[in-house]
């Protein structure tokens, strides 16, 4: 049976089916009223939830600073190591980094709603989704790993310096061992999870556009 | 111009079970009606169509199962074997199912087209590789056709 025999027997297959299958109208109307379940939708309402919380956190964090300032002079935080002002400048960092996850997540979300209903050719359809869930990933991966960091280096600094006898050299040398070490873990542990949850789409991608670019033609 | 016979078909090549055509054909509704107001017309409507549905089957990422061949096979084939004027053969079928199954997502996507008539003009248009690329594509998927379906070919007569 050669490919011409093939397109013969298509050909016969399509022309029955096609009858077949003609779906009414109100059934197509019914379809396309309902929830979207690819991979991609899937991903939308996930950051559609990301983008909210981080957001509404970030602004929680930005309104609690005036109060931590002014209560600076009378109390002190996170088991007394940290006063008030410290807690202020702690806020403003975490909110800051928050509203860059919010930014990065909307962005993603906007790149994802016109993927979806791209008319691009193939290739550059996937080469984009590529991009896309590689920076979802980074996203995710990143904004915990700089965040422990920061928040747990802050905590140290201030235990190191106003509760240890500590030379300056040693506290900031273990400050930094630390807050790399968890920089390094957290980053693992990221990439892990985003491996485990598109790992194998991101592969199925990524083989897919390798069989659309032409330097495989000299295979030929 | 018959889109729900073009939407069947991507459906049919990229789907072994009835539940995950059903879906797939859903999907690919709902993204053209998301999709429609921006088609201004740049390119054939039946381009635009195949370029929409084969984005869907890219973002509706299913775990892929291999199958043995009879499995694949669906009922309905059955009943056209049984129902049509022109009697198809059964191992007809079974060799189209078998040699289309065989092959990754994007040689489905450019033996669809071409099964379709497509030119190479037109199928460079969907997938966004070059004509030559096409053709340099075709000729790789004919040979891999050819040694797919001539083992079964042999068996069947």
């Amino acid at each position: 049976m050669e490919l011409i025999d093939l397109k013969e027997v298509w050909d016969r297959v399509e022309e029955k089916e096609s009858e077949k299958f003609q779906l009414p109208e109100e059934s197509v109307v019914n379809a396309i009223r309902k929830q979207s379940n690819t991979t991609f939708s899937k991903i939308l309402r996930a950051i559609r939830y990301k983008v909210l919380i981080s957001t509404i956190a970030s602004i929680a964090s930005y309104l609690s600073v005036p109060a931590y300032i002014l209560k600076s002079a009378e109390e002190s935080f996170f088991l007394g190591i940290l006063s008030g002002i410290e807690v202020g400048i702690m806020m403003i960092l975490v909110g800051t980094l928050l509203l860059g996850i919010s930014i990065n997540y909307r962005i993603s979300y906007r790149m994802i709603k016109t993927n979806q209903i791209s008319a691009k050719p193939l290739k550059e359809s996937i080469q984009e989704a590529i991009d896309i869930i590689l920076k979802i990933n980074r996203i995710s991966i990143y904004s915990d790993a700089y965040g422990v960091p920061l928040f747990l280096g802050w905590i140290l600094y201030a235990a190191l310096f106003k509760h240890f006898e500590i030379s300056s050299i040693w506290g900031s040398l273990i400050i930094t061992g630390i807050c790399y070490a968890s920089f390094v873990l957290v980053e693992a542990k990221g990439k892990w999870l985003t491996n485990k949850k598109y790992g194998d789409y991101l592969s199925v991608l990524e083989s897919s556009l390798k069989e659309l670019q032409e330097k495989n033609m000299h295979q030929v | 111009m018959d889109v729900q016979g073009i939407i069947h078909k991507v459906c049919r090549i990229y789907c072994d079970e009835e539940e995950q055509r059903k879906d797939l054909f859903q999907e690919i509704l709902i993204h053209l009606w998301k999709a429609y107001p921006g088609f201004k017309g740049e390119s054939k409507f039946s381009t635009w169509i195949y370029r929409i549905s084969l984005n869907v089957v890219f973002q509706h990422f299913r775990k892929q199962k291999r199958k043995p061949v009879e499995e694949t096979l669906s009922d309905e084939h059955e009943r056209i074997t049984e129902q049509n004027d022109r009697p198809l053969h059964n191992d007809e079928v079974k060799i189209l199912h078998h040699a289309i199954g065989r092959l990754n997502d994007i040689e489905k996507a450019i033996v669809m087209l071409y099964l379709e008539e497509k030119g190479y003009e037109e199928i460079a248009e969907i997938t966004g590789i070059t004509r030559n690329y096409v053709r340099v594509r075709m000729n790789r998927i004919k040979i891999k056709l050819g040694k797919l379906m001539k083992p079964l070919a042999n068996g069947a007569h």
